[in-house]
């Protein structure tokens, strides 16, 4: 698990990350997302024991990250612009990589290289950056680190790719336990692999919850009451957190759990009603406008 | 796999990433050693030379040169200790190489050592391979010797740790920066700033400091350059001055070099574990270091263009005021610009400039007004071991001594070497009779008439180091001040008026020469001995307050065939004053005419003449006018009016310039020379010489003996105007 208690990170006088606490729990996809400049890279950077804090403590599975030990040994960064040796090609990361971590899968590698169609032997200069992403990727799942942290990886990749990323990340999690932790400004991106979700905003957590938590505590249902009358009584009863309401069909996004709501729906008089999904990108709004927050004016689509 | 296996494949990694430093430094001394010494040897062995032992001297001297402590092979290695000190730590300079390294689970210090010993493996494999692979050709050419495996033993640690430091300055520069290009400017300044500084303070010293004398050893005292260190062992490890030898031994030097090595090293391993990863594109990587080391900046150009502009102004102070404040502002642009890349942003700082030049301005009026009264001061007692001093007026500086070692040095450098008086007591006694330093100036320049002599004194510290002082002495009263220095034993046992024993017993004497200003006089071998016990008698007898106001009557050369070179003759030139009477009296006795005299029958014209160079400069030089029509000219004919007019009459040649500053013909501008009869050549001690060096010889007189007919005739021409008497 990987735990940040209130970490500050400044650069002169801009205040990169402010007093930011977060929890990583090993198994699950942790998403983080943020606007540009929002901190992420900062963070990820503190955690891959790049950079140091200026305040707070960050442990990995009960131990303190300290830059003079360099990076975690259960942990591989893949920065969102990766490094590769000039003039070298992907047996050369293979063998450099096999050297630093111990674990590393060269047999995984080569393999999954012929299957993405990467050439071992070409100069890794001469590859297009979604290639090069696409090594990137790979060298870090095949070091057989616990955690792999990916700082807006998925960006450079085409849909098929990135769905044949998701599908690895997911063999890899269920095979060994790997904890992935992405970072992107996309939701739409992380939506169907996030297992927990952390927003930052100028530097600090704004929300922080379990993916699937959020998704069973708000419903979005679409509606048409018989009269004014029942309608009243229906906005009195609910937990309302948005409504919309064009000619008779209201749409409202609600608190409370899928089977409650049925209920209470099955007792009013409508015409019709439908409870439908919320993508994530919804529920960020439902949630954050609680909090006082615009998140159409953070998050840029 | 074992720790040390793990370390060993580390080690391999990381040499992939440095191969083209491998093979740069690989090729480098591969060119150095075998690659010279096989075309510079088979060149000569391929030359004609006239005689085979002359080839292979040459072939031993190229070989030997190869593998003793070579300058040329001190800067190659120079080199490439900045090399591999900045590419090895270059990738702190780079966001993706930072973020890639500093990721993995790698410790700094794990980190730092791995690129440490890789950096020393390489530049020792790469070396010392070529170094045998040199050897292996000298060998074959027949030219290396059991010896020089040792000297090149020697010069390899030499530099290795030469190597060492370089490469750990320029390590520490990378770790204070953020990009190359900043790394070698702050290489630069590590290198030679507190050599700057040190320059710029004797320069100030010598400007201000009317007593202060520098000779440039001072720099090698340098503490921070590995440079300096090792200048200084080349330029007087071989000295022949023993004073000079214990300063710069090679063992010395050595170990200076390493101490600097792992002082650089050490900071270096510490500000690595420090330094923040997200210091790469900043042109200082510690925030806290830029304000110093501005600060340090501007102080150095400031007090460099302080003094330039006061020194190219005429020693003007108001200019070098102008001069400090136009170089620090000058320097805050360039850091701001280093800084910043910003030309807006040196708009900021303005406190900090303020200081900087306030601190220039205060460092620059201490040395102008001496507040402290640092001028005039001499190195306390207790802290001098030994004094020397050249007393003026007494040699002639033509003699050169011949060392242990078979060399021969100018006999000033051996008495300003050599010469310790240990009486240090009474020697400090003798030199606080110097004037006092403070209103010497003012007090030298309302009383014109006041002379003054300088004199260089040396101070030879307890801790080894040789401290110069001028100091001043009135003419009237040096000669009896200084007085009791030339009678003491350490004095006489350095200056060639008693010293001339050496020559004697060195060189194959051939005879003497006399010389009085006009004609010279040879002596044969046999009356060597004599004129030498004559003289040496002199001097014993003189005092320094008669000799040092006495002009000399002429001069004695003893001549003698050199150790090195049989074909050429060297000479012991010694004063003969007029107090010396044995002497004179020997040289009488020898028919010689001991004193010069004109003799009016040799003397064809006299002429005199007299220049208005103020006019010239105005006129003749703008306008291209000939001198002439700013002369005025008189020429005597009359022999009875010739004979007249010699009689006090003085040759102007060196033997007089050698003394004090008697004036002669002062307070006129009048030249006067005389053409004189040719005489025969003659040929003497195996030399040619020419009868008569000058057909027109310049004379001079003393100041009341000039006659007045040469003014009064003059006063009677328009300039321009030329007449024969």
């Amino acid at each position: 698990m990987i735990i940040l208690e209130n970490v500050t990170k400044s650069f002169e006088e801009i205040k990169a990350v402010d007093q930011v606490s977060l929890s990583m729990e090993e198994g699950s996809v942790f998403g983080l997302i943020g606007t540009n400049g929002a901190g992420k890279t900062t963070l990820l950077s503190m955690l891959a024991g790049i950079i140091k804090p200026e305040s707070g403590k960050i442990t990995i599975d009960g131990k303190e990250v300290d830059i003079r030990q360099g990076g975690d040994s259960n942990l591989y960064f893949i920065p969102d612009e990766p490094y590769f040796f000039r003039n070298g090609n992907a047996m050369d990361m293979e063998k450099y990589l096999s050297s630093v971590y111990r674990e590393f899968s060269a047999e995984e590698f080569y393999d999954y290289l012929e299957k993405f169609g990467l050439d071992k032997k070409r100069k890794i200069a001469t590859f297009s950056k979604g290639m090069q992403k696409q090594l990137a990727i790979l060298c870090g799942l095949c070091s057989y680190t616990k955690y792999l942290v990916c700082d807006e990886t998925f960006d450079g990749l085409d849909p098929v790719m990135r769905q044949g990323i998701k599908a690895i990340f997911a063999a890899h999690m269920e095979q060994r336990g790997l904890t992935p932790i992405i970072a992107s400004h996309n939701l739409r991106e992380l939506e169907d692999i996030c297992d927990h979700v952390g927003l930052l905003h100028k530097g600090g957590v704004i929300l922080s919850k379990d993916l699937l938590d959020m998704k069973c505590n708000i419903q979005k249902v679409q509606c048409v009451f018989k009269d004014q009358q029942e309608e009243e009584k229906a906005m009195k009863a609910l937990e309302l957190l948005q409504s919309e309401k064009r000619g008779l069909l209201s749409t409202l996004t609600v608190r409370g759990s899928r089977e409650e709501i049925q209920e209470k729906f099955k007792e009013w008089n409508t015409i019709f009603f439908e409870i439908l999904p919320l993508s994530l990108e919804e529920i960020f709004i439902s949630e954050t406008e609680v909090i006082g927050y615009d998140i159409k004016k953070l998050i840029l689509n | 796999m074992t720790l040390k296996s793990l370390y060993l494949t580390d080690i391999l990694e990381n040499l992939k990433r440095r191969a083209w430093i491998f093979w740069g430094s690989f090729l480098l001394f591969f060119c150095t050693y075998p690659g010279f010494l096989l075309l510079n040897l088979n060149r000569i062995k391929n030359s004609s030379y006239s005689e085979e032992t002359v080839k292979w001297e040459q072939l031993r001297n190229v070989t030997q040169a190869m593998f003793e402590v070579n300058p040329v092979i001190v800067c190659l290695i120079i080199l490439v200790g900045i090399l591999f000190g900045i590419q090895g730590f270059s990738y702190l300079h780079d966001k993706k190489q930072v973020n890639f390294y500093h990721s993995q689970p790698v410790k700094r210090d794990r980190r730092f050592w791995l690129i440490e010993s890789n950096g020393i493996g390489i530049f020792l494999f790469t070396y010392l391979v070529n170094l045998i692979l040199g050897m292996i050709v000298a060998t074959g050419y027949g030219c290396f010797e059991t010896g020089l495996f040792v000297m090149a033993a020697k010069a390899f640690f030499l530099y290795f740790v030469i190597f060492l430091a370089i490469c750990h300055i320029s390590m520490l520069a990378v770790m204070l920066t953020g990009n190359t290009l900043v790394s070698l400017l702050m290489a630069g300044v590590l290198l030679f700033y507190e050599l700057a500084f040190r320059g710029i303070w004797l320069l100030y010293q010598d400007t201000f400091l009317l007593t202060y004398r520098t000779t440039g050893r001072e720099l090698l005292e340098s503490i921070t350059s590995p440079i300096m260190k090792v200048w200084g062992y080349f330029l007087y490890a071989n000295s022949r001055f023993p004073w000079e030898q214990e300063l710069f031994t090679y063992t010395g030097t050595v170990a200076a070099v390493t101490v600097q090595a792992v002082v650089f090293g050490g900071i270096a391993w510490l500000l690595y574990k420090k330094r923040a990863s997200e210091a790469y594109g900043k042109s200082i990587s510690f925030i806290r270091m830029k304000e110093p080391l501005r600060v340090m900046l501007l102080l150095l150009s400031g007090l460099g263009g302080a003094l330039l502009f006061y020194a190219v102004a005429g020693e003007s102070i108001v200019f070098g005021i102008l001069g400090a404040v136009f170089t620090v502002f000058l320097g805050h642009v360039v850091i701001q610009l280093i800084y910043e890349v910003d030309l807006r942003a040196v708009k900021k700082k303005g406190i900090t400039v303020m200081l900087s030049l306030a601190a220039t301005l205060i460092i620059c009026t201490i040395f102008y007004w001496d507040p402290f009264g640092m001028d005039g001061r001499l190195p306390a007692m207790s802290t001098v071991d030994s004094v020397g001093i050249n007393l003026p007026g007494v040699v002639t500086g033509q003699n050169q001594w011949v060392m242990e070692d078979g060399q021969e040095i100018w006999a000033e450098h051996y008495a300003d070497n050599m010469m310790h008086l240990t009486q240090v007591e009474q020697v400090y006694e003798i030199l606080q009779k110097a004037e006092e330093v403070k209103g010497f100036r003012k007090q030298k320049n309302e009383n014109p008439q006041k002379t003054y002599t300088l004199i260089d004194v040396a101070f030879y510290k307890k801790n080894g180091k040789k401290v110069i002082r001028n100091l001043y002495f009135q003419e009237e009263e040096i000669g009896k001040v200084l007085s009791p220095i030339y009678l003491m034993e350490e004095y006489r046992a350095v200056t060639d008026q008693t010293a001339i024993e050496g020559f004697l017993e060195k060189y194959q004497i051939k005879g003497a020469e006399y010389f009085n200003g006009l004609n010279s006089f040879v002596l044969e071998k046999e009356k060597v001995k004599a004129l030498y016990e004559a003289y040496r008698k002199d001097v014993e007898e003189s005092h320094y307050e008669e000799i040092y106001y006495q002009i000399p009557v002429g001069k004695l050369s003893f001549k003698g065939i050199g150790l090195r070179n049989p074909d050429y003759t060297n000479s012991w030139e010694v004063l003969i004053f007029p107090g010396f009477e044995r002497t004179i009296a020997l040289l009488q006795k020898l028919s010689v005419s001991w004193r010069a005299e004109f003799d009016s029958e040799f003397v064809d014209e006299i002429e005199v003449l007299t220049i208005s160079y103020t006019d010239y400069e105005v006129w003749g030089r703008t306008s291209y006018r000939d001198k002439d029509e700013f002369t005025k000219r008189v020429h005597y004919k009359n022999r009875d009016e010739i004979k007249q007019l010699l009689t006090n009459a003085l040759p102007r040649d060196n033997v007089y310039w050698t003394q004090g500053s008697t004036p002669y013909n002062s307070g006129t501008d009048l030249e006067i020379s005389v053409t004189r009869k040719q005489l025969e050549d003659e040929e003497y001690f195996g030399e040619y010489y020419q009868g008569d060096r000058s057909i027109i010889t310049e004379i001079i007189y003393r100041e009341d003996e000039l006659p007045k007919t040469f003014e009064e005739d003059l006063e009677a021409l328009s300039w321009g105007e030329e007449k024969t008497k």
